[in-house]
């Protein structure tokens, strides 16, 4: 003989009794368990009583007061190549556009030997300029009270690999954090402004 | 654009959302008409105050028609709608800091002591009188039952068994997962058999 389940009705076995899915093990179970019988009873007049509370409705006016805070969208845009339309003011800005272009090439091939000695006295005064930057700069940096030490620290190549490897490294992490900090968080976003 | 209002009536919801994206009043209305019942009874259950209730629903409704546009259809319209109705009252009840205690202790507290410290005892409640004339609005022992649930319990059974929601867009409605949301009813069903069996017995 088969002894009866002495197991009492879980949340989920009240679900299935409810939809009338009940194991037959719960089933033979609740035929002899007086306490599982009187839970289910209950619960059942719960969901009754669930069953039965009216629903409320908002006052008449509710759905127009809605409206008045509604704009009521244009469809979508659908991203498709277009054209922009042709105004008088845009077609007035691309003939100026176009004509100082072609006023510019036009310019430059007539006065080309001008234009040549121009841009090689720029370049020359960069040169200038940027030599004499670096120079003063390294000056300056020599007559620090740290340089001699910290040149004498990379003296060897080993110290030296030892500095640039710290140095990688330093640069790496910073490059990490910063890439944390401005990487926004991938949380799910189930639908849209809920 | 111009649409029948009896037409879209036969309409699914995503078909209606549809239209309304293209710009039709009608189907604006006809989604309010759908979800107005169901969105304010929730909330007027959850705020026990139907001024405000109806402030709240409006709100949500405001919110999500004015959305419409970035709705994604995957999605059930009605869950949407539900999250941001729900999420409206709950905003609102931690603003006012009204935290129903629970028969069996907060559902985060772990030791025996902290369950107690939680835990609602059954006519330690004053309810002032005008909680009292917001029950009697409401009506009926079930209705006295559910508003002394905590906040999160009175979701889930008011949208499992009142709106007939199913325990996977519960879960999706609270951000919750589904073992919690489970959980979550059987416990407020059994504090409400608990709380149905004192009103009876007083």
């Amino acid at each position: 003989m088969t002894p009866w389940p002495t197991k009492h009705l879980t949340a989920d076995d009240l679900d299935a009794f409810h939809s009338e899915a009940l194991s037959s093990e719960m089933r033979l179970h609740l035929e002899t368990c007086e306490e599982c019988r009187r839970l289910v009873l209950l619960d059942r007049q719960v969901l009754d009583l669930l069953a039965q509370v009216p629903s409320y409705g908002p006052s008449a006016a509710f759905a127009d007061r809605v409206m008045a805070g509604v704009r009521i969208g244009s469809p979508a845009p659908v991203p498709v190549l277009s054209f922009p339309r042709f105004t008088k003011r845009r077609i007035a800005a691309m003939v100026g556009l176009a004509a100082g272009m072609v006023a510019s090439v036009g310019w430059s091939a007539a006065n080309r030997p001008l234009l040549e000695s121009w841009l090689d006295g720029s370049a020359a005064a960069l040169w200038d300029w940027g030599t004499v930057l670096w120079q003063n700069g390294l000056t300056y940096l020599a007559a620090q009270p740290w340089f001699e030490s910290l040149r004498s620290a990379s003296g060897s190549p080993v110290r030296l690999a030892a500095v640039g490897a710290l140095t990688i490294g330093l640069y790496a992490t910073g490059l990490l954090t910063l890439r944390r900090l401005v990487t926004p968080s991938a949380g799910s976003v189930s639908n849209a402004g809920a | 654009m111009t649409v029948r209002p009896g037409s879209l009536r036969e309409k699914t919801d995503q078909e209606v959302v549809a239209l309304a994206k293209e710009g039709s009043e009608e189907a604006y209305r006809e989604l309010i008409r759908r979800y107005e019942r169901p969105v304010f009874s929730l909330i007027f259950r959850m705020v026990r105050n139907r001024e405000l209730a109806e402030d709240l629903s409006q709100e949500t409704f405001i919110k999500v028609l004015n959305a419409v546009q970035t709705y994604r259809p995957e999605f059930k319209f009605s869950s949407w709608v539900f999250k941001i109705a729900n999420n409206a009252a709950i905003d609102h009840l931690r603003k006012r800091e009204l935290d129903t205690l629970s028969l069996e202790g907060s559902p985060h507290a772990d030791t025996p002591e902290l369950i107690e410290a939680t835990a609602l005892q059954i006519g330690e409640r004053g309810e002032s009188q005008l909680q009292e004339v917001e029950n009697r609005e409401l009506g009926g022992t079930i209705e006295q039952a559910i508003s002394r649930l905590r906040p999160e319990y009175r979701s889930c059974i008011l949208l499992r068994h009142v709106e007939g929601r199913t325990y996977e867009e519960i879960a999706e409605i609270l951000n919750l997962p589904l073992g919690t949301v489970k959980t979550y009813i059987h416990r407020a069903r059994n504090e409400l058999r608990i709380l149905l069996r004192d009103v009876r017995e007083e």
